[in-house]
């Protein structure tokens, strides 16, 4: 295979993607809050349920595509936990706690990694 | 981490034509960069169903799919495309979870090729490319 382009090219595509990426955490962080207040609330949905799980999976890629492991550990957890949630079709008050630190470490690497988009640029 | 389950015959062509079907558009720009640099041709589609729209079997040497889709997911993708060309090469893609491993299980029951978990490693893909792209 004829690798084609330069290095140079390469890296600065990769670096403005990532740089784009870490602009999209703070919406992303909003919607997994609502779609999260929206699943606690009322019976149990299971489509709500399945576009957070969709949500946390893709975190689970893309924070590691850019090099963040901690989006990555954390997003894994959620979508660990949502899982067990999708089978049961049930949110105990225990799951509900450990969902609610789960985001907030979540929240956290998402603050982490966009305070570290200054040393990028 | 990858496995290629069946890597004979596809092309021997200096330049390929890989169908990227992935939801996420970080993920399918990184992928389509990295491919690119390989010196491959990117066709890129958002889900399964844009992914069948857009595949050509005269055209196409590879396609990579993420399992995990909104509209019309991996598998069913999967499935459809090697029915509609039985010879085509098929890379299953997806973020390492407990959840997916068994998922890349039916991807290969389903007709995946190869499965490749997430993040993309330029090392790992390109010498994954070279066994399944390789001719006889």
């Amino acid at each position: 295979m004829a690798e084609l382009g330069s290095k140079e090219e390469f890296e600065m595509q990769i670096k403005a993607l990532k740089l784009k990426y870490i602009d999209t955490l703070p919406e992303r962080k909003r919607v997994i809050g609502k779609l999260w207040q929206r699943l606690r609330q009322g019976r149990f949905d299971c489509a709500v349920a399945q576009e957070l799980n969709r949500r946390a999976h893709n975190l689970v890629g893309s924070g590691g595509l850019h090099g963040y492991s901690g989006i990555t550990d954390a997003a894994r957890d959620i979508e660990t936990l949502l899982s067990d949630v999708l089978v049961s079709k049930q949110i105990a008050p225990h799951v509900a706690v450990r969902f609610d630190q789960l985001l907030q470490r979540l929240g956290e690497v998402f603050d982490e990694s966009i305070s570290e988009k200054s040393f990028e640029r | 981490m990858y496995y290629v389950v069946n890597a004979h015959f596809i092309t021997g062509k200096e330049v390929s034509t890989i169908l990227v079907i992935e939801d996420s558009e970080t993920q399918r720009l990184y992928l389509k960069a990295m491919l690119n640099r390989l010196g491959h041709q990117v066709i890129e589609a958002c889900n399964g169903k844009q992914g069948i729209k857009l595949f050509d079997k005269d055209t196409i040497d590879l396609v990579m799919t993420d399992i995990f889709m909104p509209e019309k997911e991996g598998l069913s993708t999967i499935m459809e495309l090697k029915e509609m060309s039985p010879r085509l090469k098929i890379i299953a893609m997806s973020a390492g979870s407990r959840a997916m491993h068994n998922a890349f299980e039916i991807a290969v029951e389903f007709g995946a090729d190869a499965c490749y978990e997430k993040p993309f490693e330029m090392g790992l893909l390109k010498d994954m490319l070279t066994k399944l792209l390789r001719a006889d």
